[in-house]
């Protein structure tokens, strides 16, 4: 079966995905940047703010906040170590009262506050948030560093999460095979992949383990 | 219960702080590093005792008067654990500002400390730090700068301290911390715990 090219930054079959979080990953880091071919400028260095909304009830879909648009990604399985995720909606505040119901507090897994009004605006919607008992916002500032190793997609990151450091390496592919040899091409083999909402849930303490280092 | 003077303090927490730790360094006498794993409780509602436990031995730091952009911290010792129900219930719950539970046993190891008291209690959060730490003489001021994990992410610190104001107030024009703000432990603890957030939507558009 032919395999897919991938193309950093387009849009491609839901992907599989290793990701983790520590303090030191220099040696694979160091690995990456070695075995990568050239990768579009473009994808060099990246920066970003965004917002996580962390639930107790969930953790199964992943939701975040960046440039103003609302980004939820779900969870749907595991294979070989590999997670894979598929993205479940994209929205722009203001949001309707029937999105935040049916999609964004479902996705939550967590009961919705009375909604009276027709639309909410991000401001609207982080005071729900900052008043529900089970969700919790999470500020997160990336600086990425795109690779392209083995065919998958690949990044370091310092991660700021709330202020406090920690870096990320991950790769990603539509392709299982290519994504296991690129863990163990750059010694992540036996390394906990840990995604975002299990490192952030570790940091704020709402999950009692360790990172990866 | 030890009781100990209590000193003036001024920290900042910070991801680039090499220009007042290369200050630090230069102008202070270096006098030990350290390696050292705390456990801080912390509540939403308590902003004026910082509570940690290292080595099994639990202290509340209690904050007697800010003045001069410099907070005055009292140092308590409560003991090594084994600890009392008395003292669990009538000092450390209420410096946590949350009610006590129902205290069964009439004294608590460390581990049933945590696991049965603070660990399941929804207004209680637990931070797990590990510190290196590297201890400065700087103006007749104790000082450091540290990096710290804080449940394994990490933030670098710089204070100084000292019983006398006027030492501390000096040491920080000199070092150039004066322009980052006067943030104690608890208080970093709690932003990285989400206790305390800015949500400026400005930077997220």
């Amino acid at each position: 079966m032919a395999t897919e090219e991938l193309k950093i930054g387009e849009i491609s079959k839901p992907r599989f995905e290793f990701r983790t979080f520590g303090q030191d990953f220099d040696d694979a880091a160091f690995l990456m940047g070695r075995l990568s071919v050239p990768v579009p400028q473009k994808v060099w260095e990246r920066e970003s703010e965004e917002i996580y909304i962390l639930s107790k009830a969930n953790d199964l879909n992943n939701t975040k906040i960046r440039d103003g648009k609302m980004d939820i990604k779900t969870y749907v399985q595991t294979v070989q170590g590999m997670e894979q995720w598929n993205p479940l909606m994209k929205g722009e505040f203001p949001l309707s009262a029937a999105v935040l119901k049916n999609e964004v507090f479902s996705a939550f897994m967590v009961e919705a506050p009375v909604l009276d009004n027709a639309q909410y605006t991000y401001d609207e919607f982080i005071e729900m948030v900052k008043s529900h008992p089970q969700l919790q916002a999470v500020r997160v500032r990336k600086e990425r560093y795109g690779y392209m190793v083995n065919n998958t997609i690949c990044e370091v990151a310092d991660v700021y999460i709330n202020g406090a450091h920690v870096v990320s390496i991950n790769s990603e592919s539509t392709e299982i095979d290519d994504l296991v040899k690129t863990v163990n091409d750059l010694g992540l083999n036996g390394v906990e992949n840990i995604n975002y909402l299990q490192a952030i849930k570790r940091v704020i303490g709402w999950i009692d383990l360790p990172l990866a280092n | 219960m030890n009781t100990i003077i209590p000193r003036y303090e001024y920290r900042i927490f910070g991801n680039n702080l090499n220009s007042i730790i290369d200050q630090l360094k230069s102008l202070g006498t270096f006098e030990q590093q350290r390696e050292i794993a705390e456990i801080y409780l912390l509540s939403k509602g308590n902003t004026s005792n910082n509570i940690k436990i290292r080595n099994k031995m639990l202290d509340i730091k209690k904050l007697v008067e800010r003045a001069n952009n410099l907070e005055q911290w009292q140092p308590f010792n409560f003991g090594t654990f084994p600890l009392y129900k008395n003292l669990i219930k009538h000092q450390i719950f209420p410096s946590l500002d949350v009610e006590a539970p129902f205290l069964e046993r009439e004294q608590y190891s460390l581990e049933q400390f945590m696991s049965e008291l603070i660990v399941n209690d929804p207004d209680i959060l637990v931070a797990l730090t590990q510190k290196i730490r590297f201890g400065y003489q700087f103006n007749d001021c104790i000082c450091e700068y540290a990096q710290v994990n804080i449940n394994g992410a990490r933030i670098d610190t710089v204070a100084v301290e000292s019983e006398i104001a006027e030492n501390v107030l000096i040491a920080v024009e000199r070092l150039k911390m004066s322009e980052l703000q006067n943030t104690n432990y608890p208080k970093i603890l709690k932003r990285v715990l989400g206790l305390e957030i800015n949500y400026d939507i400005h930077k997220y558009y």
